[in-house]
């Protein structure tokens, strides 16, 4: 089975779990997606291990980046019509608040798609996606169909 | 403080924080304001990569650890202070055959937010994998037994 195929049977069952076996990273902290409405939501769960800060407690920094880059990279598969593996090219992150232990959640604009670059917007939120507690941008390198 | 004294130091502090202990991290090199941290290769932080190379936030991890680490070793009293926003550029991925080490340098301090920047390499410095700059917000705390606590009271652990 090539990537177009897996997201094709993802997106049919409404099960995005194939495709996160292909990201050990993305087991390793704890990152699900779900449909819905507004398109496609990624969380991050509880994982004590994903604390930085353990006397606020806090979650690292270096933990929401990872998990917003994992949501960017998906979204932006998951979003095109020939989808092949992105190369993170940059990362760039602001932090709005500190992210406590709970579920996290993340949302991604592909605002632009290109035939080499793909620039992806992404706000990560736990109380309210008006309350953000990160917003990033990334550019990814598209290589070929896989 | 000699070099020794502070490695111990920041050791004893990365052992403390959850996330950097799960992934076996550890401070190889620490001078004034300067830190080299070392990664050993896992297979679990891989990216969606068919031969096993290590995730792109994992490299935001080590440089977002180094950086703020780079901070505590460039003030006379370690002080807690949050990333503010970091940017890394991927020169090229890391490959799949051993550590990973990230330097940073804090190059400048002000009365409310720490400069830094960084890179990470694997066998040669002067051929890195990513790039880095963050900054970071002074909170005029420190580490406690029950919480953050005014730099230089008594509850201070840190």
């Amino acid at each position: 089975m090539n990537l177009k195929q897996l997201i094709q049977t993802c997106k049919q069952h409404n099960d995005y779990s194939a495709i996160l076996d292909f990201v050990p990273y993305a087991k390793f902290i704890g990152v699900e997606i779900v449909q819905d409405e507004q398109g496609w939501l990624f969380t991050l769960g509880t994982d004590p291990g994903n604390v930085g800060n353990p006397i606020s407690p806090a979650l690292h920094g270096g933990v929401v980046a990872g998990f917003m880059e994992v949501a960017a990279a998906l979204a932006q598969m998951l979003t095109t019509q020939e989808p092949t593996l992105p190369k993170i090219i940059n990362f760039s992150i602001d932090y709005i608040r500190a992210g406590k232990v709970k579920p996290t959640f993340a949302s991604c604009t592909l605002v632009r798609q290109g035939k080499r670059i793909a620039n992806v917007h992404v706000t990560a939120w736990q109380t309210s996606h008006d309350e953000p507690i990160a917003t990033a941008r990334a550019h990814f390198l598209l290589g070929e169909e896989v | 403080m000699d070099e020794q004294k502070r490695l111990a130091q920041a050791n004893n502090f990365l052992q403390i924080l959850p996330h950097c202990k799960k992934l076996g991290m550890k401070i190889i090199t620490a001078a004034d304001g300067k830190l080299t941290l070392e990664l050993p290769y896992n297979p679990e932080i891989s990216g969606m990569d068919p031969e096993g190379y290590i995730h792109g936030g994992i490299l935001t991890t080590m440089m977002d650890t180094v950086c703020g680490f780079s901070i505590t070793a460039a003030l006379p009293q370690t002080e807690f202070c949050p990333t503010l926003d970091l940017r890394i550029d991927h020169m090229r991925r890391a490959n799949n055959k051993g550590s990973i080490y990230a330097w940073a340098e804090c190059y400048k301090i002000t009365r409310s937010v720490c400069f830094t920047r960084g890179y990470a390499y694997q066998d040669d410095p002067n051929d890195p994998i990513v790039h880095c700059v963050a900054t970071f917000m002074r909170s005029g705390k420190t580490w406690g037994a029950g919480g953050f606590v005014k730099i230089g009271s008594k509850e201070a652990i840190l």
